[in-house]
């Protein structure tokens, strides 16, 4: 399979384990078999202000980050 | 925001600093955007509730200045725990929103000011001809939906919305104005991308736990992949789906059989601990072992033979 190309090194977006230090494959699952990666779009919203607790960061580029299915509404 | 939420900060390899749920930042460190792979601690701690009210950039957004607000529909186990309002084309934000514009009580027990809630009318950005320029507005109005608490309507309506939005509606402003949401959302996607406004993130679609009983994520990996999910092949399997030579004996098998071949993609054939075979031209990695369902089925396939 590698020789005709049909095997390939590269990086993906996989379910991992944490705690096992490797991808987790469906058989390796106790819970939710045949689950994969979302791709959601992750909108930097930079905060103008700062809240007390956030003091220290004054200065500093901070972002709420939020996760959407949506980008293309982004503009309402 | 979630009030009575608790959000980390925390540190990215690009100098930013971004505030999210902890479950969020772990997937993110271990998607190379963290300072460092696999790590996350939380620089500070803060509440939804300490960040209403506070004022925001939001990229491409009609508004200059936006506010951030509480909405307590929100999930902390889905996304980073905060969301984007788009109250034109998303019935959950115009609910959240119209409670409280028009609710007294609701923004005086969130301490929210009308100055961060009531100039914000919905913005066209989107038509769709059964629903016209502000298909949330419509969607809340039809349904008769009283608040943001109305979640089983609500869920009717983005399901009718976004039905009907991804294939007839069309762009009215952006960089994609004119295209169909369809075509739009890669394009803005990218743009988003290109503009550093927004980063990918990914996240497992559904709850997975590993038999260790680790809570899984989603990582960028480096490793070896067949190319299951290749057209010419694909196409060759849908050919003999559709043949005479193939027998379902019921449609909804057949489409199952459909659906899976559409789903196909590269799939990772190696790993790094555990037992197993080493890979013949790489010997970091060891062949993924095969569950014994998918033995079953490579076996019945050439057991008539044997």
């Amino acid at each position: 399979m590698k020789e005709i190309g049909k095997v390939f090194y590269g990086k993906k977006y996989t379910i991992y384990s944490e705690l096992d230090k490797q991808p987790c494959a469906d058989h390796d699952r106790s819970t939710g078999e045949g689950v994969g990666p979302q791709e959601y779009v992750g909108i930097k919203i930079k905060l103008l202000e700062y809240p007390d607790s956030l003091k220290s960061f004054v200065g500093k580029n901070v972002f709420l980050v939020a996760a959407t299915l949506r980008p293309e509404t982004m503009y309402g | 925001m979630l009030p009575e939420a608790e959000y980390g900060v925390f540190a990215m390899k690009n100098d930013e600093f971004y505030v999210m749920s902890e479950r969020a930042a772990r997937n993110f460190s271990f998607q190379e955007l963290t300072v460092e792979y696999g790590k996350y601690p939380s620089l500070a701690k803060v509440t939804g509730q300490d960040l209403i009210g506070k004022a925001l950039s939001a990229p491409l957004s009609h508004y200059e200045k936006v506010y951030a607000l509480p909405m307590t529909t929100i999930s902390m186990e889905k996304g980073t725990g905060i969301v984007t309002s788009v109250p034109s084309d998303s019935p959950d934000d115009w609910a959240a929103l119209r409670d409280l514009q028009t609710k007294a009580g609701l923004r005086e027990k969130y301490n929210v000011e009308e100055a961060w809630c009531v100039p914000f009318a919905p913005v066209p950005i989107i038509n769709i001809p059964e629903f016209g320029d502000l298909t949330a507005v419509k969607l809340v109005e039809d349904l008769k939906i009283a608040s943001q608490k109305d979640t089983a309507l609500l869920k009717q309506a983005k399901d009718k919305a976004y039905l009907k939005g991804f294939y007839e509606g069309k762009l009215l402003v952006g960089i994609a104005k004119g295209e169909t949401v369809e075509k739009s959302k890669p394009i803005v996607k990218q743009h988003l991308f290109d503009e550093k406004m927004a980063v990918p993130y990914y996240e497992p679609e559904g709850k997975v736990v590993s038999r260790t009983g680790d809570n899984c994520i989603v990582a960028s990996c480096y490793q070896w992949f067949m190319r299951y999910g290749e057209e010419e092949w694909k196409e060759f399997v849908r050919s003999h789906l559709k043949s005479d030579d193939f027998k379902a004996y019921n449609t909804k098998t057949q489409h199952e059989f459909e659906i899976i071949i559409d789903w196909l993609k590269e799939w990772g054939c190696t790993r790094t601990q555990g037992l197993g075979t080493l890979l013949p031209w790489d010997d970091k990695f060891k062949v993924e072992s095969l569950s014994d369902s998918t033995i079953y089925m490579a076996y019945y396939t050439v057991a008539g033979l044997l």
